[in-house]
Formats: structure tokens, sequence, C-alpha cells
């Protein structure tokens, strides 16, 4: 079994953040609205945005994915489900589909999705290889749907995941902690985000010159 | 064998208008600029602009296919064939990667892809399933290269797929022509825009007779 510090080597790795969005995380968001609590997904910004910032000074290459629903990809399946919710949130160029408290940096990729895997007919993959990236570490929202969809299709894709804890959110504790249990059981490691940056803090610090550390 | 027209039902079918970008097309596009003929592209621009007028008429869906490259999908592999990597095309937010001649209107959908085939990593089989297409129409720029890519693909996906002949045009008449040839041998129909056009305008008839 592979080591913690194995899997988030920054020159191998990639961090996710999956639909850190507005009509997902916040109160005013089309989830919110429709009555899911979003308290959880709020709480957790914080916390992911130490992370990206831990990630970028470590040189962890960090990935935004995000929704956009356009009525070219509404199909009568995705439509269906629901009511339709799915293909009623994130529209295209709407607040809703900006992203929450989280912004990617010039060099940054985003790639969009239309489906709860972002790997289902997007990019996602051709850039993961550009990247030669091989452990994919996972943030965002929902933890049970999108981001547990991205993980596992990533897993099946022969990427090695870990997946954080507390940079991810859902909408009641139990879908959060069902999702941490699959991951944990079958997909790969589910890790809070400062061990990841213990790691990446310890590995900088022994790279450094003695005297540097005075 | 089946007729023609089983392969163009409007409701059934989709034109997929690949790579129809400057940097594929205008002399002073990247291809051009680099010493590639582009005058079988840009001649065949009025017969593809006369063939969307009439498959909107006929209410058959066209699709653009744009060709966006970034530093993000610009792998070893795919930079590394070219004896230049220099030598780079359809840059996001550049003339070169604009379309050349046509434009999609506001319900045409564009499907942006980085490789060849416009089905690798991109969202066009969930476009074409949202449509219940079964049909593709291929046609652009350059025809033994992205066309033939993405046509290939799209047929190994189960997808009827139509190549026209003047509607398609490459840097090379002998490559062109060993396209078309390889289509209808192994892939499916090769037609004029003009056959296809006269298709729809037979069965437009038949449903009005009806």
């Amino acid at each position: 079994m592979k080591q913690l510090a194995e899997l988030v080597i920054p020159a191998k790795s990639a961090v996710l953040v999956v639909d850190v969005q507005n009509d997902y995380c916040e109160p005013e968001g089309a989830l919110g609205k429709a009555g899911l609590p979003t308290g959880a997904a709020m709480a957790m910004i914080p916390t992911l945005q130490a992370f990206l910032t831990a990630a970028r000074a470590a040189g962890t290459p960090v990935i935004f994915i995000q929704t956009n629903h356009t009525p070219e990809t509404d199909s009568a399946v995705w439509s269906w489900r629901n009511g339709g919710i799915s293909s009623a949130v994130c529209r295209k160029n709407t607040w809703g589909s900006e992203f929450t408290g989280v912004a990617p940096l010039p060099d940054e990729p985003v790639v969009v999705k239309h489906r709860y895997s972002a790997f289902i007919n997007t990019r996602l993959d051709s850039v993961l290889r550009t990247l030669k990236v091989e452990n994919l570490i996972m943030t965002g929202v929902s933890t049970n749907v999108c981001v547990e969809s991205t993980a596992r299709h990533g897993y099946m894709l022969d990427y090695h995941i870990v997946f954080l804890s507390d940079c991810t959110a859902a909408y009641s504790i139990e879908e959060h902690e069902g999702a941490l249990y699959n991951m944990r059981t079958h997909f790969g490691v589910v890790a809070a985000s400062h061990d990841v940056t213990a790691v990446w803090s310890f590995d900088s610090g022994s790279l450094r010159e003695p005297a540097l550390r005075i | 064998m089946r007729n023609l027209s089983e392969f163009v039902a409007p409701s059934k079918t989709a034109i997929l208008v690949v790579d129809v970008q400057n940097d594929f097309c205008e002399p002073a596009g990247a291809s051009g600029k680099a010493g590639r003929n582009t005058d079988a592209a840009m001649a065949m621009i009025p017969t593809l602009q006369r063939f969307l007028g009439a498959a909107r008429e006929h209410g058959t869906n066209v699709i653009f296919i744009q060709t966006i490259h970034e530093p993000s999908t610009d792998s070893d592999a795919w930079i590394g064939r070219r004896s230049n990597p220099d030598a780079k095309n359809c840059l996001k937010g550049t003339w070169g990667a604009e379309f050349t001649g046509i434009a999609p209107r506001d319900s045409e959908p564009v499907v942006i892809k980085h490789r060849y085939s416009a089905f690798v990593n991109t969202r066009l089989d969930s476009v074409l399933r949202t449509l219940n297409v079964e049909n593709i129409i291929v046609l652009g720029v350059a025809t033994n290269v992205c066309v033939e890519s993405t046509a290939r693909h799209g047929f190994m996906l189960d997808y009827n797929t139509v190549f026209v002949s003047d509607c398609s045009a490459g840097y090379d008449q002998a490559a062109h022509d060993m396209t078309l040839r390889t289509h209808a041998m192994h892939f499916g129909p090769v037609a004029t825009a003009q056959e296809i056009v006269d298709t729809w305008a037979a069965t437009h008839s038949d449903a009005a007779a009806v």
C-alpha cells in the first residue's frame, strides 16, 4: 500500500476542485433556494482556500471543474431526474455557475462538465495526461454526488485517489460520511487537508539548505 | 445497402462542421503561412454556406466543431509530432481560431475540441445523444485529418456517417480523394451537397403529398 506522501507528490498530482459554484454552495443559489442546507459547503470554503494556497506553494497543479448546463446537453434522461433540478442549476453564464470563494489563477485550467463525473465527455483526461498526473486530490461539493462520481471514475481510469474529508461538503452529514466510507473502503485514501499540507511542508523543508533554515 | 434518404432524415441527423477556422482556411492563417495551399478550403466555403442554408431550411441540426489549443492540453505527444513545436494554431482567443465565412446561430451548439477527432474528450457525444441524433453528416477541413478522424470515430460509436465531398477540403488533392475512397469503402456514403439537398427536397415533397 502506498503511503500518503507518495500519493501527493506535487509533480505527479493534481487537486481537483469540483463544483464549488454558487448554485451548489450559496444559500441564495439554486439548491439553497430549493431548501437544501448549504451550511456545510459554506463552512468548508475557508479550509479549501487555505489548502489551495498550500497546494500552489508546493507546486501542485490545481484544476477547477465547473458545471455548465446548456440546452444541447439537457438530454431527456438527464432532465427527467428530480423533476429537472439538475439541468436547472449552473446554467452557462449565470451567477449560479460562478465559483464561490475560490478562483483559478490565469495558468490554472478550468474543465467544464455537464454530468456528475468530470470525466464524462470532457477534456479532463487530456489535461491530466498533459500534466503527467498520476494522483488526484479530490475537493468540492457535493461529497457524495459530483466529487464521489468523479473520484470513482478517476480511480477506474487508473488514477490514485486522495479524498479530502474537510475540503468536501454535502447537504447532510450522513451523505458526506457515506461517501467517505465508500472512498476509504474501495477507492483510495481519505485524508484531512492538514495531513497533505504536512507532507508538502515537510518535503519542502527537507529540501532546503541548512543555512536557509536559520 | 440503404438509400441516402435513410441517412439524412433531418430529425435524426446532425451536420458536423469541422474546423472551418482561419488558421486552417485563410491564406493568412497559420497553415497558409506555413506554406500549405489553402485554395481548396477557401474555394469550398461558398458551397458550404449554401449547404448550411438548405440544412437549416429543412430543419437538420448544425453543430460547429471548433479547435482550441491551450497549454493545458498541449501534451508532449501532441506537440512533439511537429518538426517545429512553435508552429501553433487555433490558440484560444485569437483570430486564427475564429470561423471562416460561416457562423453558428444562437441555437446551434459549438463543441470545442483539442485533438483531431471531435469525439476525443469532448462533449460531442452528449450533444448528439441529447438531440437523438443517429446520423452525422461530416464536412470541413482538412478532409484527411480532422474530418476523417471525426468521421471514423463517429462511425465506430454507431453513428451512420455521410461524408460531403464538396464541402470538405484539404491541402492536397490526392489525400482528399483517398479519404473519400476509404470512407465510401469502409465507413459510409460519400455524397455531394446537392445530392443531400435533393434528398431533403424529395423527402419533403413526399411528406407534403401524403
